[in-house]
């Protein structure tokens, strides 16, 4: 950042880029390779060019972040969408949130409850969740497979209420963007 | 209690970073399913989204490995 601001600000004095008065917008009408790559590389810039919705971290729903590993899991924990970085990734998520003094949501109070009941569920006593689930998997599907099948059987009490992920979110196409929304809100 | 709206990062990357390690280091299991490298790094991962940003500390770190 600081190298972008000096080669920026050289060609500022250069009279190589034109800034509006307003700062929002900016003409550039020649600029030299290195400032480019610069430019382009600048997180600023970036964002002004494509500015993002941002939602605060204590809106962001939890159900949504499940419903977004379950459809898009390479977005989150990468090509490796085990049973365990699953669980190591909403563990973050849930601790960084706790770190942050922010209440736990019923849906986060929920998902701690998820490893008791498969425990109940399957037989054994006080057994890691991903351990369960890849002594139980099926070795056709893969773990993210199990773990989210598991975990709709566990939101969903066998099938008998509507309170699945796929229930409760839904994809929707915005432009070039997809959002995870909630369906009843 | 500290009350945060969310809007205002107030704790500070580098000390949670240094915390965090030692919860690592001395009580792995208390966070992570396993002890491994990559439930660390999915940890990390999660924590950086919804917690506090650590990811100038992760990318530091990573250049101060590479260098």
């Amino acid at each position: 950042m600081a190298h972008f601001m000096k080669s920026f600000s050289r060609e500022l004095a250069a009279g190589l880029v034109d800034v509006d008065p307003a700062f929002n917008r900016m003409t550039i009408t020649r600029v030299s390779s290195s400032s480019w790559s610069c430019m382009t590389n600048s997180c600023a810039l970036r964002r002004r060019r494509f500015p993002r919705e941002r939602t605060k971290a204590h809106e962001q729903d939890f159900i949504i972040l499940l419903f977004a590993l379950k459809t898009r899991p390479g977005l989150m924990v990468g090509d490796d969408a085990s049973a365990s970085a699953i669980e190591a990734f909403v563990s973050g998520a849930i601790a960084g949130r706790r770190k942050r003094r922010f209440k736990l949501s019923l849906d986060e109070k929920r998902y701690l409850r998820f490893e008791p009941w498969l425990n109940r569920k399957h037989g054994f006593k006080d057994f890691p969740s991903h351990q369960i689930l890849r002594i139980l998997g099926d070795p056709r599907e893969t773990q993210h497979t199990t773990f989210f099948r598991e975990y709709e059987s566990f939101l969903t009490q066998g099938g008998r209420t509507k309170t699945g992920l796929d229930d409760l979110c839904e994809r929707v196409q915005a432009g070039t963007a997809i959002k995870y929304v909630r369906k009843n809100r | 209690m500290l009350k945060n709206n969310g809007s205002v990062d107030q704790a500070k990357p580098r000390e949670e970073m240094v915390e965090l390690c030692e919860v690592f280091r001395n009580d792995p299991f208390r966070y992570l399913p396993e002890r491994s490298i990559s439930c660390v790094a999915r940890f990390i991962t999660g924590y950086d989204s919804y917690g506090v940003v650590l990811r100038f500390e992760i990318e530091a770190f990573k250049q101060w490995l590479i260098s």
